[in-house]
């Protein structure tokens, strides 16, 4: 009876562990072709030909061609570059200078925590598109300065999460017992604080990748992002959205590279969180 | 003889923000001399933790004295809490929640060897010795804490405490979150190692019965104060204070 129950949480395990690497490795295999997209489109993605715009899907041009007679197959591959790695990027900055913050505050108390808390509130009350609006007129369009904007009203997500996380574990005995074993204030944040919140941050980082791609895409779709004739998936749907009745594809094909590619991300997002759960951490016998 | 470990009218006062002040340790003076077994015991709320708290350095206190053989211990400076450790260290409640989940049971009870400057060789050769000394098998170094039974888990954390060779061994109802039988174990551990060790133990406990067998002299307390004093014959059978003769009754 015993052997039966293990054996079927065993098979329960194993499809887990299946799971998460093959979501991994997707997420990977994203990443890769983002990195590698100028060896996998097959033609040039700023290569005009007014002869052949607006064909539809299928024949030579797989997933047709735009207004210009540009390849939309090798565009999306292209733009992923953008769309991927600035959010990559985005998301990982923020990550980071939240993270850091968070715990300083969690850990310290005091004026320092009142006063980034403070900071904290100052940015989420911009509205993300109008900061986005204002630092595109203050230093010129671009898909940087559009993740400057988001970077501003994202961090502090982060910094709250870390400091309501460093508060709870800095309660905790074995904290206390760490102090006893002489660690100091360094090292128990190294040691002891970060290992342990970073699985909540991780999963919280890996569920960012998706939205701040849409975010960003949203505002290259308003044209406050990528500039022409940078292949970016936000503003190749903008390019779009005026052919959306009679030319589809024009639209649709940038549109399910997001949505495919944010859903990877949130998937990696809840795999890691179903792994990076203390509760699993005793049942690796 | 001289104690190794004394309170001198030790005071802590909480400041809460919507409450005010809560006054949870008031003026408490104990004495705890070397190998010997002092057991305090109180309601819940009585300001047991807090007294043991602050013996170890966790918690500053807010006024009055710790001495550590005889020379005063400023909590707030950092090397003196490093040398307060050394001499002071205690074994928590909750066996599971004293252990970082991440991190392998030896990691832990290796962890103050390492900061004291032993090399991560010398540190796991000593983590092993430790937990066999305990009563663990070598192996249980590698595992999680979850792992383990409450039991083991317990045992690991008086291995963690002993690391440092301490004096003074500080067991904040250590036994009161394991069932009966680990009770007993564990207690016979604690016993030979403060027989073995020349320990002297700080035992805080509302088990009186407990008190009673374990402990070679007794401290009530009620409301963060110390209402009585004595052997656990003159406390427990002969009871002077209103309300250690109440605590008493409330256990028959």
């Amino acid at each position: 009876m015993r052997g039966k129950m293990d054996k079927i949480l065993q098979k329960r395990k194993t499809v887990k562990e299946i799971y998460f690497i093959a979501i991994l490795a997707l997420a990977i295999l994203v990443l890769l072709g983002a990195a590698f997209a100028q060896y996998l489109c097959p033609y040039d993605p700023n290569a005009q030909d007014l002869a052949l715009a607006l064909q539809p899907p299928g024949g030579e041009h797989l997933l047709g061609t735009d207004r210009y007679g540009r390849d939309m197959l090798s565009r999306i591959i292209v733009g992923a570059k953008v769309s991927v790695f600035s959010a990559l990027t985005l998301v990982a900055a923020v990550c980071a200078v939240g993270t850091a913050l968070g715990v300083l505050c969690g850990f310290c108390g005091g004026w320092l925590d009142e006063a980034v808390m403070r900071l904290c509130d100052m940015c989420l009350a911009f509205p993300g598109l109008v900061l986005a609006l204002a630092v595109a007129a203050l230093l010129g369009g671009g898909i940087e300065n559009a993740a400057i904007a988001l970077g501003v009203v994202s961090w502090p997500k982060y910094a709250r999460l870390a400091r309501g996380q460093t508060m709870t574990l800095k309660q905790e005995d074995f904290i206390a017992a760490a102090r006893l074993a002489g660690d100091s204030a360094g090292q128990l944040i190294r040691r002891h604080i970060l290992p342990n919140l970073a699985g909540p941050v991780l999963v919280m980082a890996a569920l960012d990748i998706g939205t701040m791609m849409m975010e960003l895409a949203g505002l290259s779709f308003l044209g406050l992002g990528a500039l022409p004739p940078t292949a970016e998936w936000g503003s190749m749907m903008s390019d779009g959205r005026t052919l959306f009745q009679t030319k589809p594809w024009v639209m649709l094909g940038p549109g399910a590279a997001i949505f495919l590619t944010v859903a990877v991300f949130n998937l990696l997002a809840d795999a890691l969180r179903d792994r990076l759960d203390i509760r699993s951490m005793g049942n690796e016998m | 003889m001289e104690p190794i470990l004394e309170m001198r009218n030790l005071c802590k006062t909480f400041r809460r923000r919507d409450r005010g002040a809560v006054e949870a340790v008031r003026d408490v003076s104990l004495q705890l001399f070397p190998g010997e077994v002092l057991g305090i015991v109180g309601e819940s709320g009585s300001g047991k933790s807090t007294l043991a708290r602050m013996a170890c350095g966790l918690l500053p206190p807010s006024s009055g004295s710790l001495l550590v053989e005889g020379a005063e211990v400023h909590c707030a400076r950092r090397k003196e809490r490093k040398r307060l450790y050394e001499t002071v260290q205690m074994v928590f409640q909750s066996p599971l929640a004293s252990f970082d989940p991440r991190r392998t049971i030896g990691y832990t009870v290796g962890e103050g060897l390492r900061n004291r400057g032993q090399t991560a060789g010398e540190a796991a050769a000593q983590t092993q010795a430790l937990l066999t000394q305990c009563g663990l098998p070598e192996e249980l170094a590698r595992r999680y804490p979850r792992q383990l039974s409450g039991g083991q888990c317990q045992r690991a954390a008086i291995a963690r405490a002993l690391a440092l060779q301490p004096k003074v061994l500080i067991c904040d109802e250590a036994t009161s979150a394991l069932d009966v039988v680990v009770q007993g174990e564990i207690l016979e551990l604690l016993r030979q190692m403060q027989r073995t060790r020349g320990l002297a133990c700080l035992f805080i406990c509302h088990n009186l019965a407990l008190v009673q067998s374990f402990c070679h002299r007794v401290a009530v307390m009620r409301e963060g104060m110390l209402v009585e004093e004595g052997t656990p014959e003159s406390v427990i059978l002969h009871p002077q204070n209103e309300y250690t003769r109440h605590l008493i009754e409330a256990v028959l």
